[in-house]
């Protein structure tokens, strides 16, 4: 009898502490953070920026560490299949790389941080991108600005599969 | 109007998610402009995947230096526990200890890192 309570204890315990686990290590991503943000100090979590100057930004960042040399790294969390970036990724961190410098006023280093995380039982990855400079994002602006006035022609998407699940499928066959 | 390469207006604002839109299909740029934003149920998917992991990744931020911690802490209980286990069978039930020390080896295994 003692012995069957012991076993059921046991059992309960050991599946109490490997839910306890699941829900705190897997789900928070911890251990699979960079090395540099391991020891890094979270500053900012889900939190907007806006840059004004000669192109005005706002961007709303996932989280901004500061690491051991005292400057901002930022990191971006991405659901998707592929545990990979994309250069929307490197446009995305250079703009709020813009933003968070311009509004703290602290330096933000040249790279930064995507965090992959997969659709249930896939692994949550990291990867390192170098970021774009002020002037390619304006140039970026610019051309943005040019198209939406219809003064230059659209390209087509990076990577066919992106229009896999595009709703304008239609749209952009027959123009 | 003006042309890549000009100087850029006063009222030149755009965000991030916006500009980082450029990077995936300029079309696309174009016709949600011109027919507002359109998503098909995968996309819808996607997003509705996104927003929930953004959450749990905005609740989990205090967590990571615990999360670390906690694993270790676990796996030492559950060594602890197991040895005591071992200690009361005196090497009968050998299917049950079987079982167990799978058990334990499965969350042993369930790390993060």
């Amino acid at each position: 009898m003692a012995l069957d309570v012991a076993i059921i204890t046991f059992i309960g315990v050991n599946a109490g502490l490997w839910l306890l686990r699941r829900r705190y290590s897997v789900r928070t991503v911890g251990p699979v953070l960079p090395p540099e943000l391991r020891i890094a100090r979270l500053i900012y979590a889900e939190r907007m920026f806006r840059s004004i100057g000669p192109m005005s930004i706002s961007a709303k960042v996932d989280r901004v560490y500061r690491n051991a040399a005292g400057e901002f790294v930022l990191l971006e969390l991405k659901t998707r299949r592929a545990s990979r970036t994309y250069l929307s990724d490197v446009i995305e961190l250079s703009a709020q790389r813009i933003a968070v410098m311009a509004q703290t006023k602290e330096p933000v280093v040249w790279h930064a941080y995507v965090l992959t995380d997969g659709p249930e039982g896939c692994r949550t990855a990291w990867h390192r991108v170098k970021l774009m400079r002020l002037g390619d994002l304006l140039a970026l602006a610019l051309r943005r600005k040019a198209l939406l006035a219809g003064e230059i022609d659209a390209r087509w998407a990076r990577s066919p599969g992106m229009c896999r699940t595009c709703g304008f499928q239609r749209e952009c066959r027959s123009s | 109007m003006k042309m890549p390469g000009n100087q850029p207006s006063a009222d030149l604002h755009v965000s991030a998610s916006e500009l980082a839109q450029m990077g995936v299909c300029e079309r696309l740029v174009v016709f949600e402009k011109c027919y507002g934003k359109r998503r098909t149920q995968a996309r819808q998917r996607a997003i509705r995947r996104g927003l929930h992991a953004h959450q749990r990744f905005y609740r989990g931020r205090h967590l990571d230096a615990f999360a670390y911690r906690h694993s270790v802490i676990a796996t030492r209980i559950a060594s602890v526990l197991y040895g005591w286990l071992r200690r009361a069978m005196r090497g009968t039930l050998w299917s049950i200890r079987w079982c167990i020390a799978l058990w334990a080896k499965a969350v042993g295994g369930s790390d993060g890192t």
